[in-house]
């Protein structure tokens, strides 16, 4: 009996997921030693992100930047395609070229802490996966997600994209690596997990080329996600047609029992298993919940078979569970206790010592993740002792609640002693009456001082925080942002979302307790999760959808000027968890960004700029657009922040943007415009005309003297101060040249930007593009190598 | 109709009949075509303009950082 578990893309690639390995120990501890795991999401993320495959994306999207219409006006959703292809034309030749140092980096244990190296590498990455993305627009593929033309809201259109190769792009990889692997190790049983809304398409398209090349692999799904969807996704019978078994909420125990059946030859093995969902002829069966397991029983997870070296960090943060569910369980808002488990249950603390004995040591890496809703009091309690007990020096963050009489500055002390560098909060709101009503059970008095211990002791901090809850004022919630910018000196993370409503929340049970008028159902989404609603007309309700919205765009606004983690490009930090613990842990907080908001990109200029060489930087490219690609750009983002729904819940591509903007976004006019790709901070800057043409005609052989001797006197001045404040720009290199004498600088100059332009000809394109390439580029500088 | 081919348009010319995409051609500059290198626009004005293009962001999808 062979089984295998997969977590397909699309998560974030930076560290393993707990679940794989959680239930990997438990079928091999529990009678099924031949069980194998496959993290998919990063092995596909690496199949993208290779150069010969970012190549291939570079080609393709050349193509369709060629194909683009000019001439006419370009309506919202021309104009969304139009910034992809440009963006990612622009910066192609810099992603190829960069990727391979750009992985290294962030896997460097040394590399990876030089800050601005580092946001380099991400910026790169993040320009990588755009790439690959206006390869299949409107796919597309973020560190955060994975969205399609299709929604995720509804069957029919889950089940379109499962069969849609083209525009679900993972299923290349799958045809290509994925399915032949999966097909020799031959399994009897495979497992796939839809832990998050990103995964749940890729997954089932997994799941049907499986089932489509070997019929007789038992094909179960299972995960977090699948806790929301699993029972609606599962009603109308027609996701059997690829897969043969869901499993919802706690998986060990029903898991085990399918590969029971399976390896007992029972012509129906999902029947009779707890938590299970499946198809019994033409009739959908739902079986009874499963009773959650004692996680004492549980053992040490193991991360054997995952690609532990190929993560994208320099070090594991390695993913461990003391408990399983909420002890408060109480959130008006919450809903993941009741879908994990679910049940309160804490392990021993003497497992948890040795589960963190076994996997550091294992996987040579001293930071832990301890995945939990909320640790309980008592826990941060005995965990020093604990870990001190057991000579165990690790580094640690967790999620917690603002418990009152817990943190005092003892604890405090001994936490930070025992490893422990962050702690994230469910803040939630500074109005005590919607704490209140949440059922939050903290009282925003006592949260100052436990922030304040914190920040003492060296324990960094994460605030929780909402907008938009029922009943809200806009008063209130600026409140709350008064209170995160009152005290900023010892806050330094805000996680800030809207609310929304889910299906299994106290607010969906009893609208009329929350100043809810009515929820917004709507029948065609049979998948939905999260709802719209209106508020109360007797003025109870407070806010409505469109201005807790807008607030959220002016807390982040303030969050973005205020707060050193959110400025610029710190914001990329800020958005990869494990790799700012990672930081932290180095640098003991966050002064490493407090000067800095964005990739160094200053050129140095020598004394005679004159006399200087000027050349653009390797991988800069500069590109003439039909359209005015700023404009266009303000224009989508100011759109995308007036949509209500955030594309994280809906999964689809803007499909709401294009709906509710369309008619109100004017079409984007045609007005040729220059643009120019900055490989160093891999960001885009819009030129003038003249500003296009100068960076044009640097040639990398003629000097800046030679290059002002082709303006007009009066114009020298203007033109030299424009050559330096592009060299502070990072568009331009001057480097102090050879004195040159002789026939060869006398044929060079002193000449016209013209004849500049002219000789650089043989930089304009690179020798093995194509014709059809030459004839694409309107304007591109391909730079040599650095001669320095 | 794609992208038209184009060349890189040197200082001294302001023909802009071959604007990309067959876009309308802009009005010339008032002091013509055909000057000096960087003698360009009206009255000899360049336009030296360079701005930063604003980035697509998560933020802009609602919520920040990771799920939890």
């Amino acid at each position: 009996m062979r089984t295998l578990l997969v977590f397909p893309p699309q998560a974030h690639p930076t560290q393993p997921a707990l679940c794989l390995p959680s239930l990997t120990a438990f079928l091999r501890a529990s009678g099924f030693p031949d069980t194998h795991q496959r993290d998919l999401n990063l092995e596909a993320h690496e199949w993208f992100l290779r150069r010969a495959r970012l190549e291939r994306s570079r080609a393709r999207v050349r193509d369709a930047f060629c194909a683009l219409p000019g001439g006419r006006p370009l309506p919202l959703p021309e104009m969304d395609r139009f910034r992809v292809l440009s963006e990612a034309h622009a910066s192609a030749d810099a992603v190829v070229d960069g990727i391979e140092e750009a992985l290294a980096t962030l896997r460097d244990p040394e590399l990876f802490y030089d800050y601005d190296r580092y946001l380099r590498a991400v910026k790169l990455l993040d320009r990588a996966f755009r790439l690959v993305s206006a390869e299949h627009y409107p796919s597309s593929l973020t560190p955060h997600n994975y969205t399609l033309p299709q929604s995720i809201e509804k069957e029919s259109d889950v089940l379109a994209a499962v069969a849609d190769e083209e525009a679900n792009f993972f299923c290349e990889y799958f045809r290509a690596k994925a399915l032949p692997e999966i097909l020799a190790l031959a399994p009897d049983l495979l497992g796939i997990s839809l832990t998050y809304t990103s995964q749940v398409i890729p997954g089932l398209a997994l799941a049907r080329l499986v089932k489509e090349a070997a019929p007789g692999i038992h094909v179960t799904v299972g995960g977090g996600r699948l806790a929301y969807i699993g029972e609606k996704m599962s009603r109308s019978g027609r996701v059997f047609s690829v897969i043969d078994s869901v499993v919802v909420l706690e998986g060990e125990g029903p898991l085990l029992e399918l590969a029971r059946n399976v390896a007992a030859g029972k012509e129906r093995p999902a029947d009779g298993v707890g938590n299970c969902i499946w198809q019994d002829g033409a009739k959908v069966v739902v079986n009874p919940p499963a009773s959650p397991l004692p996680i004492d029983s549980l053992p040490t997870p193991e991360f054997d078979g995952l690609p532990m070296e190929r993560y994208l960090s320099p070090k594991l943060a390695l993913p461990l569970a003391i408990t399983r569910g909420c002890y408060w369980e109480k959130c008006a808002f919450c809903t993941l206790y009741k879908v994990i488990g679910p049940g309160f249950r804490q392990r021993g603390l003497d497992q948890v010592m040795d589960d963190i004995e076994a996997v550091t040591k294992r996987w040579n890496s001293d930071v832990i993740y301890f995945v939990v809703e909320d640790m309980p009091p008592p826990v941060f309690k005995a965990l020093p002792a604990a870990l001190r007990a057991r000579g165990l020096d690790i580094r640690w963050w967790t999620d917690a609640r603002l418990e009152r009489n817990l943190f005092t500055e003892e604890l405090c002390r001994e936490l930070h002693a025992s490893g422990c560098r962050r702690i994230a909060f469910g803040f939630e709101s500074a109005s005590q009456r919607l704490l209140d009503l949440m059922e939050k059970g903290t009282n925003l008095d006592e949260a100052e001082g436990i922030l304040r211990r914190l920040a003492r002791a060296g324990i960094s901090n994460t605030l929780y925080t909402m907008i938009g809850f029922p009943t809200e004022t806009r008063e209130e919630a600026l409140q709350t942002l008064q209170w995160l910018r009152d005290h900023q000196d010892c806050i330094d993370e805000v996680s800030l979302r809207i609310f929304y409503v889910d299906h299994l929340s106290k607010v969906f049970e009893h609208p009329d307790r929350y100043g809810v008028e009515r929820i917004l159902v709507d029948p065609a989404k049979d998948l939905q999760v999260y709802y719209e609603w209106e508020p109360a007309r007797d003025g109870t309700g407070g806010m409505d959808r469109r201005e807790a919205r807008q607030l959220f765009f002016e807390f982040m606004a303030a969050l973005r000027r205020e707060f050193p983690l959110f400025r610029g490009d710190n914001l990329l930090m800020f958005e990869l968890k494990s790799h700012y613990f990672l930081y932290l842990c180095r640098y003991g907080g966050l002064s490493f960004l407090r000067d800095k908001s964005a990739v160094d990109v200053a050129e140095p200029l020598p004394a005679d700029l004159r006399g200087a060489r000027l050349r653009a930087p390797d991988g800069n490219r500069l590109v003439e657009l039909p359209y005015d690609l700023r404009a266009i750009a303000e224009r989508l983002n100011e759109a995308e922040c007036a949509v209500l729904k955030p594309r994280y819940q809906s999964g689809n591509f803007k499909e709401k943007l294009f709906e509710e903007m369309a008619g109100a976004v004017p079409a984007a006019e045609p007005a040729a415009t220059f643009v120019v790709y900055r490989a160093r901070s891999s960001d885009l800057l819009h030129l003038g005309r003249d500003a296009a043409r100068i960076l044009a005609a640097v040639d990398g052989e003629r000097t800046a003297g030679e290059l002002l001797a082709g303006f007009a006197p009066a114009q020298q001045p203007k033109v030299e101060r424009f050559l330096r404040d592009l060299c502070a720009r990072g568009l331009l290199t001057a480097a102090p040249a050879a004195r040159e004498r002789g026939p060869a600088a006398r044929a060079r100059g002193p000449a016209r930007v013209g004849a500049a332009v002219a000789a650089a000809g043989h930089l304009a394109i690179a020798p093995e593009a194509d014709a059809r390439a030459r004839a694409a580029e309107t304007m591109h500088v391909h730079c040599k190598p650095t001669a320095v | 109709m794609g992208i038209a081919p184009r060349e890189i348009e040197p200082m001294e010319s302001d023909d802009r009949s071959r604007a990309p995409g067959g876009s309308p051609a802009p009005p010339p500059p008032a002091d013509g075509g055909g000057k000096a290198a960087g003698s360009t626009g009206a009255g000899g004005e360049l336009d030296l303009e360079i701005d930063e293009i604003e980035p697509t962001s998560t933020i802009k999808e609602g919520f920040t950082g990771q799920e939890r």
